[in-house]
């Protein structure tokens, strides 16, 4: 008999949280309450509850939302795959996981595989400033084309907010020392060059993140090639 | 909009609409996101997480059976990434034996409780729980979830569920009483 008093009032216990949210089944409120009702002192453990509850919930809600660059990266990787032929993707995408570590995330394998074609393109940029700037003997002036070149440097994908005046984005290039390259090109983004050379990484991104602040003025924004 | 909404995007999705997905995405990923970067204490990771769950969603709707409401699946979706990250990581194994250490060496608790407050300490020894147990809190108390809800997301019985959130409620109760804090329970 004591064991099943104990039994019930554990029972009961465990779905005082459920209670509380409002999230029991009909039967089971109808339960609580009657338990409840025959046992006030259990009330006080719903006063708990509720400073839980409510801590829990500003602990969420202190946590703000997800970057506006994650929904670009997401949609554009869902435009892609939308477009993607499946005979073709898959034999791309066979060969290219050859290459990749077992057990790697799809967006880590797309950000791989991003990041390879920044090099790429990188590389490329580089090889051919060199060709170009190099006479037949190597020698290079100082103020060579590289400083010239719409491709050198440290170049960024960005897309402005419609609502954006020409003063506001005037100012937020001034700001990072950055120069319109290319552009418009297909969805609205321009090439950005915010350093004539290329930049450490942890450089780059100390720019991507001052940039990233200005919800209001961009709307897109990503390193480019 | 409502649950059978939610049912009516993703049969748009499974028709490859792009338009239901960034419905779907607008509706889902706030949540999403604050529940994986709570369970994994890395808002970059919990980003690249809630991609992921999305991107699945886009290539796997037609699967999507009905069963649970299309938000249960999502939660449950990033819940398995998380989980399956944080094992490879080695962080799932991380409970409240070694975040107690942590906490250790900090302020005693009366001079804890100065400098900070009450919600201050219970919010801080809610994020000190263990991964198992920051969910099932979560999943409760900030995301509404019923007991069945909550079973069919985290891949648990149900009765484990309801024992699950008291062990978690029983921990928070002493790691707040060791902060300083004695709520009279348990």
């Amino acid at each position: 008999m004591i064991d099943a008093k104990i039994q019930e009032r554990d029972e009961i216990e465990m779905l005082l949280p459920w209670y509380e949210t409002g999230r029991l089944s009909a039967a089971d409120m109808r339960r609580v309450e009657a338990y409840l009702r025959l046992h006030p002192e259990m009330t006080a453990r719903l006063a708990l509850i509720r400073e839980e509850l409510a801590e829990t919930i500003a602990g969420n809600e202190m946590l703000g939302m997800p970057n506006f660059s994650a929904r670009d990266r997401l949609m554009a990787q869902i435009a892609a795959d939308a477009g993607a032929m499946p005979q073709a993707g898959a034999g791309l995408k066979a060969w290219w996981t050859r290459w990749l570590p077992e057990g790697l995330s799809p967006g880590l394998a797309l950000a791989a595989a991003a990041a390879v074609l920044v090099i790429l393109v990188q590389a490329a940029a580089l090889i051919s400033l060199n060709l170009r700037d190099a006479g037949d003997d190597g020698y290079r002036v100082a103020s060579g084309k590289q400083a010239q070149s719409a491709e050198a440097g440290t170049l960024l994908l960005i897309r402005f907010a419609e609502t954006a005046s020409a003063g506001e984005i005037a100012a937020l290039l001034q700001s990072v020392g950055g120069t319109i390259v290319d552009g418009p090109k297909p969805g609205g983004m321009f090439k950005l060059r915010v350093s004539p050379r290329i930049l450490s990484t942890a450089e780059r991104d100390t720019i991507l993140a001052k940039l990233r602040q200005k919800t209001d003025i961009v709307t897109f924004l990503a390193p480019a090639g | 909009m409502t649950a059978a909404d939610d049912r009516d995007l993703i049969r748009r999705i499974a028709a490859r609409d792009q338009t239901a997905m960034t419905a779907l995405y607008a509706r889902h990923h706030v949540r999403l996101y604050r529940y994986l970067a709570r369970l994994t204490r890395n808002e970059a990771v919990a980003e690249e997480l809630m991609n992921e769950v999305f991107l699945e969603t886009w290539r796997k709707a037609g699967s999507y059976e009905g069963r649970s409401s299309v938000s249960t699946w999502l939660f449950s979706i990033g819940h398995n990434r998380a989980i399956s990250l944080m094992r490879k990581r080695g962080e799932a194994a991380l409970d409240e034996a070694a975040t107690a250490q942590i906490a250790d060496e900090e302020d005693t608790p009366e001079v804890a409780l100065q400098k900070r407050g009450k919600a201050d300490i219970m919010r801080a020894c809610i994020e000190r729980l263990s991964p198992d147990h920051r969910a099932i809190i979560d999943l409760v108390y900030y995301h509404d979830a019923s007991v069945t809800e909550a079973a069919e997301i985290v891949g648990i019985p149900e009765n484990t569920v309801k024992t699950r959130m008291f062990y978690a409620r029983k921990k928070l109760a002493e790691m707040i009483r060791e902060a300083g804090l004695d709520r009279g329970w348990p």
